[in-house]
């Protein structure tokens, strides 16, 4: 059973290389080569007119644009696959340097909005289905269907309003530098935590709802039933595993859709994250740093799938011996 | 008999909701009583309320159910006026249910260890060992080989057999004093039901626990029971001693039940004259299969698992057209693969199947279209191989519209056409298959079979889902569509008085071997192998312990 898990591990990284060298070509053809290359707009247009043809042709050789695209990307895709993110265009900074905090941070909103997340939907979702179509069946159903259908830059400036407008509770943005100590960070995202969690932690309460009234309709949940098991351990050790399969590869999208919204997220809270570093590198045409966030924005992604897919195993012993027979 | 009944039901009656504002009672104003220690057979079709019934025994109604009137008094209570916490220390711990599908009835992610454990602690059933003792001294009690190795599995790791006996291991976890058995062999194979039976009919001698088998498979009621209730649509038919009712039925209803029961008949025809003049439609030579066995050498060298084992070993048979070879066997003996390998399911790796003369190759995505038209399959479970989103008309259209080429309009007719031809009504066509019934969703899979016009069909425990009548009606029309259109049949089934209705010839599996092959009249009354002649006790000591039940409580 363990050489069938290793064997579909290394599976899933063969194809994450791909994906990640796929991910590369896309964002490589993105940014360097449409339009108005990487060099005419890292500089300001005021000060682009004092340079000559000449000058300019000279710094695109030194930056090795003038190679032929193929050339290019090769060293792109070498770079990255190396986690050897080189120096921004004009100022020479290594680009690791520059998103180091940004990432850490976005990745400490994400983590902690991932468990919040999970954490919140199996307790609705168990209490849901204690009773469907209860009283606070009912009511945990219809306030998800209205949340689920809030988008996220409507929920955050209700948020900043209320907690930080009327509550006071906390400052409308936050004015916590990239590098402040972490600490400072993770009580910093609490309110942008709730709000990424508003639309997300719908959609997958939903999808646990429907997997635990289909799990708690099953025949082993009556014998469990009928056999004395009270309906706490029905509930939280006979149906919700089963019931967080099909939830499960929705949580895997949840964090690739994290990715997305944490940009608008952060933007309203002004949360010192990734989400503002791709922001700025995107209208300073950071071609390496913007290569950086979107790979390592990719790996996440890979990484959740793979990661949706063990717990999956480990909760159904069925696709376990699947698994090993193909 | 001053004593007050173990079980007492009062005007017992449960509803279902079937829309708003109506509601069907499933178990309609019922009263009877059961006397400490007694086996009570509860018998009839399925849909006539006999399930709900057991489950009322334990104060318990599937959603969309209620009880709407009349009391089970257990030892005196009523059940059906306790609370919840009242109601877990009842259930499990005075009455036990040993439900109907062992399979779908465990959690696939826990182990049969940590489902016994659970109990055990639940009921505080241990004494004085550990409650994995208990659990093993309990799948020890069930004949179970090897209770540590089947402590540490899954359900799905385990053979039908197996996992019936667990079921039956948990529902004894507090020694109840009454256990309701729901269908308990209809999963199993004739002798592992034998073997199944016997246990429990031991224990009960043992305990003297009260037992209701609750079963459409009247040969297991009149082996168990002292008693029998024939229910239908939600009344009690017939009430009274098995030998009474077997062999005296009052009601019109329970005599058609009894005749339904197959039999096994000595004078089964011989083998018709035509095997030996026809060339076969099919015939195989020399086949091995073995599971686990394709796939690179390499990668077996490096992932060494369990050694394949060989699922079959040397079969050679042939059918004629027109005719019905039964393959019969144990689950396991290799007879479903014998089938896939035929219909291309599964590919072979050594020998030979001819179809007319010519090689069939491997999997039926490799055959042209004539030959998976002229080939057909029928499986076990309909519920589960006719699409559940499609119509009944979609379902029988498709091979119509493909092999064909039919139209909408023409295929139509047809469809109506075939419906009648399996006595189903032309009403059914917009139904989806989880409207049906599991006869008439059978049906539905046979129309389909032959919308092909196919010169062989292979059955897999066609009826082995069905109540007795309605196997009975189903048998008698794949005879007629048989005659009708000159099919021949390869006709598996582990029950062996069905295929010795159907079959003019019968192949004996046992471990992926033949162990006999010859025409039905033989195979009946002069078996070779001691396997065959086994396999033939456990089916006449079924009707015969009937039987002997039955003058016992003469005298």
């Amino acid at each position: 059973m363990l050489a069938s898990i290793a064997r579909m591990i290394g599976r899933r990284l063969f194809m994450a290389f791909f994906i990640l060298s796929f991910t590369a070509l896309i964002v490589f053809l993105g940014t360097e080569v449409l339009p108005g290359d990487a060099l005419t707009a890292s500089i300001p247009a005021e000060e682009l007119q004092f340079y000559s043809p000449e000058q300019l042709a000279q710094m695109r050789s030194e930056l090795g644009m003038d190679r032929s695209i193929p050339v290019r990307f090769l060293e792109v895709w070498h770079q990255l696959m190396t986690f050897d993110f080189g120096t921004t265009i004009m100022k020479k900074e290594s680009v690791a340097t520059r998103i180091f905090h940004p990432i850490v941070n976005s990745a400490i909103m994400a983590g902690l909005a991932l468990v919040v997340m999970l954490a919140l939907v199996i307790a609705l979702g168990v209490l849901a289905s204690l009773k469907p179509g209860g009283r606070l069946d009912n009511a945990i159903s219809t306030t998800t269907l209205f949340t689920y259908s809030m988008p996220d830059f409507v929920v955050s400036n209700v948020f900043v309003i209320v907690f930080a407008v009327w509550l006071g509770l906390v400052p409308a943005v936050i004015f916590a530098p990239t590098n402040a100590p972490k600490l400072t960070i993770l009580a910093a995202a609490i309110v942008p935590v709730i709000a990424l969690c508003v639309h997300g932690a719908a959609y997958q309460f939903r999808l646990l709802r429907a997997g635990m009234v289909e799990a708690l309709n099953s025949d082993y949940v009556e014998r469990a039933r009928l056999a004395g098991i009270p309906q706490w351990r029905i509930s939280v050790i006979h149906a919700l595993p089963s019931a967080l399969i099909p939830m499960l590869n929705a949580t895997a999208y949840f964090v690739a859709g994290l990715l997305a919204t944490s940009v608008v997220v952060e933007a309203v809270f002004k949360f010192p994250g990734a989400g503002g570093e791709l922001l700025r590198a995107l209208s300073q045409r950071e071609i390496p740093t913007i290569q950086a966030i979107a790979f390592l924005a990719a790996l996440a992604v890979v990484f959740a799938n793979l990661i949706a897919d063990l717990a999956i195993l480990a909760l159904d012993p069925r696709v376990r011996t699947r698994s090993s027979n193909g | 008999m001053t004593q007050i009944p173990h079980i007492d039901v009062r005007n017992l009656r449960l509803v279902y909701k079937t829309g708003p504002g109506t509601e069907l009672a499933a178990v309609d104003d019922i009263s009877f009583s059961i006397g400490k220690g007694e086996t009570l057979g509860i018998v009839g079709e399925s849909g006539c309320g006999k399930s709900s019934l057991a489950r009322a025994f334990l104060a318990y109604t599937r959603p969309g159910a209620r009880i709407a009137g009349g009391s089970v008094l257990v030892s005196g209570t009523d059940i059906l006026s306790l609370d919840a916490a009242q109601l877990l220390q009842f259930r499990g711990r005075k009455a036990a249910m040993v439900p109907q599908n062992p399979l779908s009835s465990l959690t696939p992610h826990r182990t049969i260890g940590q489902h016994m454990v659970e109990l055990i602690r639940q009921h505080n059933a241990a004494g004085s060992l550990t409650p994995r003792d208990k659990a093993l001294e309990l799948l020890a009690a069930m004949e179970l080989p090897d209770p540590a190795a089947i402590f540490k599995r899954y359900p799905h790791q385990l053979s039908g057999g197996q996992r019936q006996r667990v079921v039956i291991a948990a529902a004894l976890v507090a020694e109840p004093e009454l256990i309701i058995l729901d269908e308990p062999t209809t999963a199993l194979d004739k002798t592992v039901e034998t073997q199944v039976l016997d246990l429990v009919s031991r224990l009960q001698k043992r305990t003297g626990t009260t037992l209701i088998y609750v079963s459409h498979d009247l040969n297991v009621v009149a082996r168990m029971c002292e008693r029998v209730l024939v229910m239908q649509k939600g009344k009690v038919l017939e009430d009274g001693p098995t030998l009474e009712v077997f062999t005296q039925p009052k009601t019109e209803y329970a005599r058609s039940l009894i005749a339904a029961i197959p039999k096994l008949r000595s004078d089964a025809k011989s083998a018709p004259l035509k095997v030996a003049v026809d060339a076969p439609v099919l015939s195989v030579r020399d086949l091995d299969f073995t599971y686990g066995g394709g796939g690179s050498k390499l990668l077996r060298r490096l992932f060494p698992g369990p050694a394949p084992s060989r699922t079959l070993d040397d079969i050679s048979l042939s059918i004629t057209p027109g005719s019905t070879l039964g393959v019969v066997g144990e689950s396991g003996s290799g007879k479903s693969t014998l089938a896939g390998l035929v219909a291309g399911l599964v590919d072979g790796n050594g020998g030979k199947i001819l179809f007319e003369g010519k090689q069939l190759t491997g999997l039926a995505t490799s055959r042209d279209r004539d030959l998976r038209r002229r080939v057909q399959m029928i499986f076990q479970d309909p519920a589960s191989s006719l699409n559940p989103q499609h119509t009944v008309e979609q379902i029988i259209a498709r091979p119509l519209q493909i092999f064909f080429g039919m139209s909408r309009a023409a295929s139509r007719d047809r469809v109506v056409e075939l419906l009648q031809e399996l006595d189903l009504d032309a009403s059914l066509l917009a139904r989806s298959p989880r409207q049906l019934s599991g006869g008439q969703q059978q049906r539905v899979a046979i129309a389909r079979a032959f919308a092909c016009k196919p010169d062989l069909v292979l059955c897999d425990e066609i009826t082995s889902a069905l109540d007795v009548t309605v196997q009975a009606q189903v048998l008698k029309q794949m005879k007629r569509l048989q005659q009708e259109h000159n099919t021949a049949y390869l006709f598996i089934s582990h029950d062996l008085p069905v295929v010795a209705e159907m079959s003019d010839q019968i192949l004996v599996l046992e471990k992926g071997q033949v162990r006999d092959y010859a025409d039905t009249g033989t195979i009946l009354t002069n078996p070779k192998s001691p396997y065959t002649r086994k396999l033939l006790d456990a089916f006449s000591t079924a009707s015969a312990q009937a039987a002997q039940r039955t003058v016992k409580h003469v005298s």
